[in-house]
C-alpha cells in the first residue's frame, strides 16, 4: 500500500492550516489589541506493522513491529498574550492595559433571557452610548456596543457633557470641562489578571470567553495593587495597545512551513511516479 | 519458477516502506521534538541451494552451488536521537531539553553510538519529559510545547499530565493555593520551578519544592513511537529513573527543540528509494519477459 501519498496529503493539509494562521497574524499586524496565534505541529502515527517473534533476530535494535508514521497534524494552537507596544492617540476613551490583564464586558442580555453574557477583552477603544432609561447618563461601551463593567459588576455610566479621566487603577472620574475642580467618581473599571491564558476561547473582535464548566476564579484574579503582591495591571488613558505580532518571526515561520510544504509535494509526485511504475509492470 | 521474480517484488515492497518513512520525516520537518526515522532493510534468511542430478542422469550426485538470499524486507525504523536545535517561542509554557548523557567508560560518536572492545553496540541514553495519559500510562516526550489547563495543571497538547520529580502532576499554585500564572513561574536549568517575583520555590501540598521530572532512558531504541510526539516503553520494561546530578542535562523555558530531520538528506533518500523501487520494477519486467519467452517460444514446434 502506498502510505506516502496519504501521509503527505494529511501533512499538506495541516501545513496549509498553519500557513492560514500565519497569514492571519500578518494581516492583523496593525490591529489594535490583537494577540498573535501560535500553532505547533505533532506527528501522527497511523499504523504499526506487527511482526512475528521470528523477526527478533540478532542485530535488531528496536522492539518487534515496524512503526509507520502518518504525517503531521496541527497540535496546540495558543494565543501569545505578551504585551504589545502602546501608541498615543490622545482620545480620552482609548484605554490600553499594561500587564496580563483584561477588561470585563457584558453583552447580549436580550438573547440570554435578560442575563448578560460576560466576556473579556483587551481592545480598549471604547465609546459612549446613550442610556435609554436615563438621558442624563451615558454607558461606556466597546465599539460593538458591549457594556464595560465596573468592579461592582454593573456597566460603567458617566454623566452627559462631562469629560472623563481614568486613573492607572481604572477609577473613572467625570470632570466638568469648564471647571476642573468639579470632579466626581463614576466607578472603577473591572480589571482581571489572567492566570490561565491557554483556557480562554477567542470569540473574534478581540473578545475572549470561558469554555463551559470552567471556574472563572481559577482563570482570573481580580486586579490588586502592587502592595498586595504580584504584577498589577494598570490602565493608560489616551493610548491604544498595538498588535503584538512579530513580523520577522512570522516571515521566518512562513518560509520554513512553505518549504516543508514544497518538499512534501515532491514526496507526492515521487509516490505518483512509483504508482505509475507499478501500473506499468506489464507494459 | 524463477526465484528472482519474488526477490525483486520483495525489493519493491521494502523500498516502498523506505519511501513511506522518508515522507513521514519530511512531513515532520517543523514538528517540535521529532526524531527522524531510518528504515533499516535486511535480507531474507540465507539458504543453501544445490544442484540435484549430474551429467550422467542418475541423480546420484548432489552438488552444492552456494548461498542465496531470496529477498529483502524493511525490518525496523530506529530513530536518530541527535539533539535538535532550540528555537525561542517566548511562550513560558514551552520547555526544551538539551542533553548529552554519558555511560561511564564509553565514548559515544556523533550519532550516539559506541562499540565496545568485545564488539557490543551501546547507544547513548536520552533524557525525556515524562507524561501520564488519561489511562494512567507513563509516556515520554521531547516535545515540550505544554499548556496550562483550567485546573492549573501543566499538560501536553492532548491533555496528558506532565510529571514532577515524584511522578505526580504539576499544579501551578502559590503557597496559599491561589492560581499562579505560568508567566510568573521560572524553570531553572536543573528542573526546579520557582516564583519569578520572589525567587521562592513553587511548593506542592506537602510543602516541598516542585521540579520537572526528566527520565533517563538507558536504551532509547526500546522506545516505541505512538504519535503526538510521545513514546512508550514495551510492556515488561522497568520504568526509567530520573537523571542524576552528574548528568549533562539543561532545561530551558520559552524554547522548543526543533525536529532533527535534515531536509537535504531526506530529499536525497527520497530519490534513492524511488529509483531503487524503479530498478526492482524493471527486474520484475525482465523476469516477466523471460517467462514469456519460456511459455511462448521454448515449446514452439
Amino acid at each position: 500500500m502506498n502510505h506516502s501519498l496519504s501521509s503527505a496529503l494529511v501533512s499538506m493539509q495541516s501545513m496549509q492550516k498553519k500557513l492560514d494562521i500565519i497569514s492571519n497574524n500578518i494581516a492583523n499586524l496593525n490591529t489594535a489589541g490583537y494577540k498573535s496565534q501560535q500553532a505547533s505541529f505533532q506527528d501522527v502515527l497511523t499504523s504499526v506493522y506487527q511482526q512475528p517473534e521470528t523477526f527478533g533476530r540478532e542485530g535488531r535494535l528496536t522492539p518487534l513491529g515496524f512503526t509507520q508514521g502518518g504525517g503531521v497534524k496541527l497540535g496546540v494552537v495558543s494565543t501569545d498574550m505578551t504585551q504589545g507596544s502602546l501608541q498615543e492617540t490622545g482620545n480620552e476613551l482609548d484605554l490600553a492595559i499594561q500587564g496580563d490583564g483584561l477588561f470585563e464586558i457584558e453583552r447580549d442580555s436580550a438573547a440570554n433571557g435578560g442575563n448578560p453574557i460576560v466576556g473579556w477583552t483587551r481592545g480598549g477603544a471604547f465609546q459612549l452610548s446613550p442610556n435609554p432609561a436615563d438621558e442624563q447618563f451615558l454607558f461606556l461601551t466597546t465599539k460593538q456596543g458591549q457594556f464595560v463593567r465596573g468592579v461592582n459588576n454593573l456597566p460603567i455610566m458617566v454623566p452627559r457633557d462631562r469629560s472623563i479621566r481614568i486613573d492607572e487603577d481604572g477609577t473613572v472620574w467625570s470632570v466638568n470641562p469648564a471647571d476642573s475642580s468639579d470632579i466626581q467618581e463614576a466607578g472603577q473599571l473591572k480589571l482581571v489578571r489572567v492566570n490561565r491564558p491557554d483556557v480562554l476561547l477567542q470569540e473574534g473582535e478581540g473578545i475572549y470567553a470561558l469554555p463551559e464548566g470552567v471556574n472563572a476564579e481559577e482563570v482570573f484574579t481580580l486586579n490588586a495593587p502592587l502592595a498586595q503582591g504580584g504584577f498589577p495591571v494598570t490602565v493608560r488613558q489616551g493610548f491604544l495597545e498595538q498588535s503584538n505580532v512579530n513580523i520577522t518571526e512570522e516571515m521566518t515561520q512562513l518560509i520554513a512551513v512553505q518549504r516543508a510544504y514544497q518538499l512534501t509535494a515532491r514526496a507526492i509526485s515521487s509516490s505518483d511516479t512509483m504508482m505509475s511504475l507499478t501500473n506499468n509492470l506489464r507494459a | 519458477m524463477l526465484r528472482g521474480l519474488h526477490t525483486a517484488t520483495a525489493g519493491m515492497i521494502a523500498n516502498q516502506r523506505r519511501h513511506d518513512t522518508i515522507t513521514n520525516n519530511i512531513a515532520n520537518l517543523n514538528t517540535p521534538g521529532f526524531k527522524a526515522n531510518t528504515a533499516v532493510t535486511r535480507s531474507f534468511p540465507e539458504m543453501l541451494i544445490s544442484l540435484v542430478g549430474g551429467g550422467d542422469g542418475t541423480n546420484a550426485e548432489v552438488r552444492s552451488i552456494g548461498r542465496l538470499n531470496t529477498g529483502v524486507l524493511a525490518e525496523e525504523a530506529p530513530m536518530l536521537f541527535a539533539q535538535g536545535d532550540l528555537v525561542q517561542t517566548g511562550n513560558m509554557s514551552d520547555f526544551a531539553i538539551v542533553s548529552n548523557l554519558q555511560t561511564p567508560g564509553v565514548l559515544f560518536d556523533a550519532s550516539g553510538k559506541a562499540v565496545t572492545e568485545d564488539g557490543e553496540r551501546i547507544y547513548q541514553p536520552q533524557a525525556m519529559f515524562a507524561v501520564r495519559t488519561a489511562e494512567g500510562e507513563e509516556q515520554y516526550t521531547r516535545n515540550g510545547t505544554f499548556t496550562v489547563d483550567a485546573a492549573g495543571q501543566l499538560v501536553t497538547g492532548e491533555g496528558y499530565l506532565v510529571l514532577d520529580a515524584q511522578r505526580r502532576p504539576i499544579r501551578l499554585v502559590d503557597g496559599a493555593g491561589a492560581p499562579k500564572p505560568i508567566s510568573e513561574v521560572r524553570l531553572l536549568s536543573d528542573g526546579r520551578l520557582v516564583d519569578t517575583v520572589s525567587g521562592a520555590p513553587l511548593l506542592d501540598e506537602n510543602g516541598e519544592g516542585i521540579s520537572l521530572f526528566v527520565a533517563r532512558i538507558e536504551d532509547p531504541n526500546r522506545l516505541i513511537r505512538i504519535g503526538n510526539g510521545n513514546f512508550r516503553l514495551p510492556e515488561g520494561d522497568d520504568l526509567p529513573g530520573a537523571i542524576g546530578a552528574e548528568d549533562e542535562v539543561e532545561l530551558v523555558q520559552g524554547y522548543v527543540e526543533q525536529s532533527n530531520v535534515d531536509p537535504v538528506q531526506a530529499m536525497v533518500d527520497l530519490m534513492a528509494a524511488q529509483r531503487a523501487y524503479e530498478t526492482n520494477q524493471r527486474l520484475v519486467q525482465y523476469y516477466d519477459q523471460s517467462l514469456g519467452k519460456a511459455v511462448t517460444e521454448v515449446g514452439r514446434v
